[in-house]
């Protein structure tokens, strides 16, 4: 007896529970053309199967002497994709209150960064690390200063939510993209979705981004016997990439990074910002940064994770410091706290040689 | 049921047929870097930069951080001196334990005898960007500078960290410096019988000490050494002499 009475108290509990749950009928599949993001018991699909959008293949050059880039297999660049990346990237829709884009704060003529130390964000509130470059960031293994993101995809997902920055819920943007019917006739192009969900939107935001190719500075021009650069420059280059400048190390490669995270000396310990220690929680990641690409550096001050440095010659003078000693400082920092001890004339020529790292066509993209 | 006896015949012919066949031969390269027998980069131990926990030939105390470096044409010899090319070139970053061993299958059923390989990658075959979609390209790569013929293509080693203080780095960047090819070839004898057990395995190490002894007294500077060719000559010196061994 006992035993039955506990199997009908469990059903009628089960049954309970049952009730809570509000059971909405409506097609579950994003595909289909009636989707209902509120159903929960799927019934009535209707495909069009009529319309199924080609896609065509985006071209992406990639440039003498650049690696391959990476693109991940499910998200192929296509001319539809890029064109739509490149509307949402520029649409404050993304935004909780229509106010910023992703273009906000990675201005083109900055070198898609943000000329100020820190971006504000649609509520007035400030971030405590400079928007970083995108210059060529399709070649990046990881994303932001501290390495958080591994793909522009994931990091894509991030801005939207951030309190700081944009303040948005991804079921916001999605209710507003589904409710806008250029965008759901674009995704529809795009991707073949009749819902438009987060994970299409970041995948258009990462397709666009990958175009954001620089490789036509006058460094480049100079690198294919194009044109000639001054005795400044010239000499300038000398000392970026020997031991005098050691600049390349850390900035070599025709992607002018390493794709690393490095201690470059900025402050003594304890560090206000851990860095790369935050998403590894290794002691020996402290203070550690991405180490950005050089190209456009002219137009992407503030410079630095925290964007302490205003100018370029603030930046060499901290490296002819020598900068300041802590437990993970990278070796290649030479002579820490004596620095480079270059002249003011090899100063002058190795600003003169950064700045052949502008690319016009980049930054009027 | 008459097949069955057949099947039963078959099956034991197969069976009997792959294990006279079956030579699963293969042979385990370890590549390891050693103080005093201690692997430097143990799996378990933090790095602590700051004790200068070694001590070089001049008496200079120091540590390691990090040490990359490149062999190529690495090959095996069998008892009639012919040669098996294993790899053409192996980068190693000595703290991952993912490219600090190398495992080849399918061995020809030989006696093997010799191990050579050449350090960093020769003159020839040391080219710009050559590797550019290898994951080591930027890590490695030597700068091309026509201004100061500098040739470009790849560093052999990078061994850095600090000395004599917390705070003084040293920076043992080997390449081709001005052009000149300070790779160099080396032969180890080593003892396998591809036939007789099924897994072999060779450490390779690294004696990081004798770096900086015999036939020269290396001295740690806070100086880079890449356009020191002295340095560069010396360091190839003592590479040739006694840095390498096999511990089978």
């Amino acid at each position: 007896m006992k035993f039955k009475s506990s199997v009908i108290l469990i059903c009628i509990l089960f049954i309970s529970c049952q009730k809570d749950l509000e059971l909405i009928q409506g097609c579950t599949d994003k595909n289909a053309i009636n989707y209902n993001p509120l159903a929960n018991i799927n019934q009535d699909c209707i495909y069009d199967t009529l319309k199924i959008y080609q896609t065509t293949p985006y071209n992406l050059i990639i440039p003498d002497g650049f690696p391959d880039m990476f693109i991940p297999s499910d998200n192929p660049m296509t001319v539809e994709g890029v064109a739509l990346g490149e509307l949402l990237f520029h649409d404050p829709v993304l935004s909780a209150n229509n106010t910023q884009s992703c273009a906000s704060c990675h201005i083109s003529s900055n070198a898609f960064s943000d000329p100020n130390q820190f971006s504000v964000g649609i509520d007035g509130l400030s971030g405590f690390r400079n928007a970083s470059t995108l210059t060529n960031v399709g070649w990046n293994n990881f994303l932001n200063w501290d390495g958080s993101a591994i793909s522009l995809e994931e990091q894509a997902f991030e801005p939207i939510r951030n309190h700081l920055e944009m303040n948005n819920t991804w079921s916001n943007v999605e209710n507003d993209l589904n409710n806008d019917s250029l965008y759901l006739n674009l995704f529809r192009r795009a991707f073949n979705i009749s819902y438009i969900d987060s994970n299409s939107v970041v995948k258009a935001l990462a397709q666009y981004e990958r175009t954001l190719i620089s490789a036509n500075s006058r460094y480049d021009q100079y690198i294919r016997q194009q044109i000639q650069l001054s005795p400044s420059e010239l000499n300038g280059y000398v000392i970026f990439n020997s031991e005098k400048g050691d600049c390349f190390h850390c900035h070599g490669t025709n992607l002018f990074m390493n794709n690393e995270f490095n201690n470059n000396g900025l402050d003594i310990e304890p560090f206000i910002d851990l860095g790369l220690a935050n998403i590894t929680g290794n002691e020996n990641d402290k203070g550690k940064f991405k180490t950005p690409t050089l190209r456009n550096i002219e137009y992407s001050a503030p410079y630095m994770h925290d964007g302490r440095f205003s100018t370029l010659e603030q930046v060499v003078e901290h490296y002819n410091n020598g900068g300041n000693y802590s437990t993970t400082i990278d070796p290649l920092m030479k002579n820490i706290g004596i620095g480079l001890q270059l002249t003011n004339q090899e100063k002058n020529d190795l600003i003169a040689f950064l700045k052949t790292l502008s690319d016009d066509d980049f930054l009027n993209r | 049921m008459k097949n069955i006896p057949i099947l039963l015949v078959s099956l034991l012919i197969f069976i009997g047929c792959d294990k006279d066949e079956k030579i699963d031969s293969s042979l385990k390269i370890q590549f390891s870097h050693t103080i005093d027998s201690t692997e430097i980069f143990s799996c378990c131990s933090e790095i602590n930069p700051d004790s200068l926990i070694y001590t070089n030939e001049a008496g200079q105390t120091f540590n390691i951080l990090t040490l990359k470096y490149i062999i190529s044409n690495l090959k095996i010899y069998d008892t009639n001196n012919k040669e098996y090319l294993l790899k053409g070139v192996h980068y190693v970053d000595a703290s991952e334990t993912e490219n600090t061993s190398l495992t080849f299958n399918d061995l020809d059923i030989k006696n093997y005898n010799k191990l050579s390989f050449t350090f960093g990658i020769n003159q020839i075959e040391n080219i710009d960007n050559q590797y550019l979609n290898e994951n080591w390209h930027n890590s490695m790569f030597w700068p091309n500078n026509s201004i100061t013929t500098q040739p470009g293509g790849y560093h052999y080693m990078k061994l850095e960290g600090f000395f004599d203080t917390i705070s003084k780095s040293y920076r043992c960047h080997t390449g081709p410096t001005f052009g000149e090819d300070y790779s160099f070839e080396l032969e180890l004898p080593i003892e396998f019988d591809a036939n007789q057990y099924e897994k072999h395995q060779i450490i390779l190490n690294m004696n990081m000490l004798n770096w900086f002894k015999t036939p020269n007294n290396y001295l740690l500077t806070s100086n880079g050494i890449m356009d020191n060719p002295t340095a560069q000559e010396n360091l190839k010196e003592n590479g040739l002499n006694n840095v390498f061994s096999i511990q089978e």
